[in-house]
Formats: C-alpha cells, structure tokens, sequence
C-alpha cells in the first residue's frame, strides 16, 4: 500500500504533531519506505498462532495493598505551569 | 601497585577494600577523564555530588564497616534512567529540565552496594537510533576513531566505558541499543532475558521490549554487574521471580563440550563471513560442539520490531502533553495548542517519525494486518528460537555487519532500521544475548560478537563469553 498526503496529515493529527508542508511530503516517502520494510510480515505463516500481550505471562500479582504514594509537591515538581497544588492550563471554556 | 586505568571493577574493589586506593582518588580520576574528554560528546553532566558521595563511602572503610559489592566504584548511566534529585532528559529537548523525583530500582541497587554514581550519559533522543547521532546536545563521537559513531542508542555509555571515562556504564536495550554500540566500541554489553531487570523508573520507549543492561571493559566485570542488577521487583510486575545464580560462578574455565548453534539464516544474510568462519571454527578447535539450526522466520523480525516499537512508542510517549512534564510551547495559547505545538516543538525528527509510525499501525483499518499480524509472528519467533535451544546452549552471530560508519554516512532512516538486524531478534524473543569485541574490520575498528542463550540461561552466556575473551587472542 502506498501513503498519501492526506494519510500523512491525518497521523499528525492523531500524534498531536504539527508539520509544515515539506516535512508531510518527505514523512510520506518515508513513510512508504518504511511501510514496504514492515509489510514483509504477511508472508509469515501465523494461522496457529495466538496473540501473547504480555512478554512474561502474568500469573501473579502483587497484593494490591495502600500505601504511600508520591507527595503533592513531587507530582508536581516537573510541571511547567501550576496553581494551587495543581496541574494549570489555559481557560477551557468561556 | 597497578593503576587505575589497567583494573577492572572487580580489581579495583578489592583494592579500595584494602585501602590501596580511596574512592575519593578513583572518583576523582574518572571524572578528570570525563573532564579531559569533553569533545567526545558522551556525557552530558557529571553529577556534582559525586566525590562528596565517594568521601562517605571512604569514611566507612575507614570506619570497618562491612560494605557492599561495589563499595567505592564509579558508574555512569544512561539519560533515560532516573536517579533522585538529578535531570533525566532522555537526551530530548522536551525533557532537558526534567528532575526524577525518585530513583529507579538499579539505581537503588547499584547504591545499596555502595557504588557511587558520577554521570548521566548521552544517547539517541528517547533511545531511538542506531548511532547516537540524534540527541538533542549533539553528536556522540566514538572514543576510537572521533570521524565515526559510537553506535545507539546507548552510545554515550559505551563511549564512556570504551574512553576510560567509568568501568561501567549501564544502557538500555530495545532492539540492540546495549549490544551494537557495545560491539562499535569494543567493550562488552549485555542485554538480558526480559523480565531479569526492573524497568521501574526507566523512560519508557517499548515496554514489552525495553531491558536495562550493563556495559563494562571485561565479561567478568558484566557478569558481577548483572548479578547485582537482576531480580524481582515489585515495582515492575514483568520482572521475573527467579532467582538470580551467581553469574561469575558460571565461568567454568572451559567450553569442551559446549553445543554452539549457528543459525543458517543469519549465515547467509552476511556479505562477508570471512570473521565469522574463522571463529565458529575456532570454537570447534577448542572442544565445542557446532550445531547448526534453524529459525526460519528470524529475518522477520527487523519489520516485526518497526511494527510493536513504535505501536509501544506513540503510547508511552503520549504523556508528553506539555502539561505534567518539563516543557510547555511558549507559544500556546489554549489546551489543543499546549499539547500540539509543545509535542512538535520539542521532540526531535526520529521521535516524530516513530510516533507516526506507531499511530499508523494501530489506527483503525490497519491494526490487524500490522499491529495484531505482527505480534502472532513473535510467538512464532518465540517458538522457532525455543525449538533450536533444545538442540544447543547458545547461538553465536555478529553483532553488526561491519565497524562503525562514519558520522553522517547514513542519513535514510530505513537503511539506518537495517543496522539493528541481527540485535533485534533477542529484543523480540525475548532471550539474552551479550556482545563483546572479536577481532577488528578493514579500518582497525572493533568488531562484536553476539552470543544468544534460552531465556534466563545468561550464566551459559558468561562462560562462552569469558572463554573466548580470555583464549581467542592468543590463539589468532
């Protein structure tokens, strides 16, 4: 299959990624070099197998106990905007 | 009495144990080579508590006290791992502010045996890349050849530990990011069995993928490390309950007997198998059995990998909104515009392009025939790679197809993808496999061994590996 331009600009919007025209035009050739790599897996032969998500199987889990989590004050150490032992963001609605 | 430069971390335990050596002296040394190596570009700061660190653990010898394994040794690790109070910016503009809050599980490990940790190193932005080239402070120069690259994503460590600037230096390793710069530099990397090491508090990149490894000068030094590393953690439910052997301990000495695999397939993809021959019958010389095997399916798992990677990718890299972590776009003015413009503005082109990537194979439309299809072929991986461990210990291949390339020389990323061939298939099964220096290409530049073992089998790994650096040499 083949990308198109407005494939590409599609995928930046999912990605919340914005680009300007000549970047979407050298993603899409890219893009269809990389696609025509990866698709090399429909040849494989996969009718007996099933999907594994997880790598390890999980057949244990810890008890799912309280205990002491991160401060206020850490949660919000990185944030590049905070109000009032909050995360802060522009005003969303009028 | 031997000098610093010359040991290795076991040596030079014993001799701040015995107070030949303080650790103030051998902190102080590799940060004056850190210091001396600047244009290296492999670390991107040096802790400033470092020596004040190394003191306190002198105090203690001083004292009597009974320390731990690596009482007094400099370590540096990756910028994608976290150690409390200190930036990790997985080498990308949109973290480069970032302070972790808490420290990782090996970080806790490493100080719980009293090493001292001196230095974040340089990588690939969010490890992804081939080469260290793509870090948002630069290039990483390999510490052999400075026109050339170190090798990614874990570049920065490898060039530390290849440049004389730390013993060890941990890296991660997601489709060979420990392994390939390890073999670049001619020093010796280990990814191990997923699950051995916890992932908590390292940067996410692919979670089912993603493993910490140690990069040291010697294979015993590696298997030492390993061994502090390894083992369940609470933390990190995908960590294995096993239980960690003692690694060095499974350095027989001796490799008679020892069923080597050579995997057909991963033969004939080499343009040149000259080196290779030559060291599969170089083991055979020295009493191991050759058997050859198949996993038919093995060169599969280059597109398998650029399927679930980015698929895992544009997942955990979704929090990066511009909100919780590090950077917000000056230039945003509502919520839509803080997520977008700080997403755009601070991740770096080969992040963008895998985040697309992984939006694409998982977007409605496509998720079976790339997303799902490609996890149905990794059991299948999975089972061909069990099946030929039935029939040998270990598979040996190379680690890349030749010496590091030039800075520059490759800037199409899917002939970049291509570098990572024979690294990927461990990341995708699942299984260890280590890398160390076997003899030199056509510039004079290290060339990797790859030595595979069945999950959780890395004490196999350690004792081929160990044979082989300390006989091939001599017998050349």
């Amino acid at each position: 299959m083949k990308l198109e331009t407005s494939d590409i600009k599609h995928l930046a919007t999912l990605s919340a990624l914005e680009f300007s025209d000549d970047r979407i035009e050298g993603f899409k050739n890219e893009f269809n070099q990389i696609i025509d790599l990866v698709e090399k897996i429909s040849s494989a032969d996969v009718a007996n197998e099933k999907i594994e998500y997880n790598p390890i199987p999980v057949d244990m889990l810890r008890e799912d106990e309280i205990r002491e989590g991160f401060s206020q004050e850490q949660v919000l150490a990185n944030a590049p905007s905070k109000k009032m032992g909050s995360f802060s963001v522009p005003l969303m609605m009028e | 009495m031997k000098e610093i430069k010359d040991c290795g971390i076991i040596e030079l335990i014993e001799l701040i144990k015995n107070k030949i050596y303080t650790s103030e002296q051998v902190t102080k040394y590799f940060i004056e080579q850190i210091n001396n190596k600047k244009d290296l570009n492999a670390i991107l700061e040096v802790f400033e508590d470092a020596i004040e660190n190394a003191k306190v653990i002198d105090a203690r010898i001083a004292n009597g006290e009974e320390l731990g394994r690596l009482a007094g040794i400099p370590i540096v690790i990756k910028d994608n791992i976290l150690c409390e109070g200190k930036i990790a910016s997985c080498a990308s503009k949109f973290l480069k502010d970032y302070v972790a809050q808490y420290s990782s599980t090996v970080v806790k490990k490493m100080l719980a045996e009293d090493a001292v940790i001196i230095a974040r190193a340089n990588m690939d932005e969010f490890a992804m890349g081939s080469s260290t080239e793509k870090s948002y402070y630069g290039p990483c120069k390999n510490a052999l050849d400075k026109t050339r690259v170190p090798g990614g994503s874990s570049g920065g460590s490898a060039c530390s530990v290849a440049g004389g600037m730390t013993l060890c230096a941990l890296g991660t390793d997601t489709g060979g990011s420990v392994r390939q710069p390890s073999s670049y530099c001619g020093v010796v990397g280990m990814k191990p069995t997923y699950g051995r090491i916890s992932r908590f508090g390292i940067i996410a990149f692919a979670s089912s993928l993603d493993q910490v490894g140690p990069i040291t000068t010697n294979v015993e030094d590696n298997a030492l490390m390993l061994e502090i590393l390894a083992g369940y953690d609470e933390n990190d439910e995908t960590t294995l309950r096993a239980e960690v052997p003692c690694y060095l301990d499974a350095i027989k000495e001796n490799i008679k007997g020892v069923k080597i695999g050579v995997c057909n397939q991963i033969t004939k993809l080499l343009k040149d198998s000259t080196q290779f021959v030559k060291t599969v019958e170089w083991f055979r010389s020295q009493g191991a059995e050759i058997v050859n095997v198949d996993i038919k399916d093995i060169e599969l798992t280059l597109p398998v990998y650029y399927i679930l990677a980015p698929a895992e990718a544009a997942s955990n890299l979704g929090r990066f909104d511009g909100v919780k972590y590090s950077r917000r776009s000056e230039n945003a003015t509502n919520v839509d515009d803080i997520y977008t413009m700080s997403r755009s503005e601070g991740f770096g082109p080969e992040v963008q392009r895998r985040i697309m990537l992984g939006n694409f194979v998982l977007s409605s439309g496509y998720y079976d025939a790339y997303y799902n299809k490609a996890k149905k072929v990794q059991q299948l991986v999975k089972k061909e790679f069990s099946e030929a461990f039935k029939v040998c210990d270990v598979i040996i291949m190379p680690t890349t197809f030749s010496e590091a390339f030039k800075i520059g020389a490759i800037t199409n990323p899917v002939e970049m993808y291509l570098e990572d061939v024979f690294t990927i298939p461990a990341n995708i099964a699942g299984v260890p496999a280590l890398s160390l220096p076997c003899g030199k290409g056509d510039n004079n530049m290290p060339l990797g061994l790859q030595i595979y073992a069945d999950n959780l089998n890395e004490g196999m790994i350690y004792n081929v590996a160990s044979y082989f650096e300390k006989h091939y040499k001599e017998d050349k």
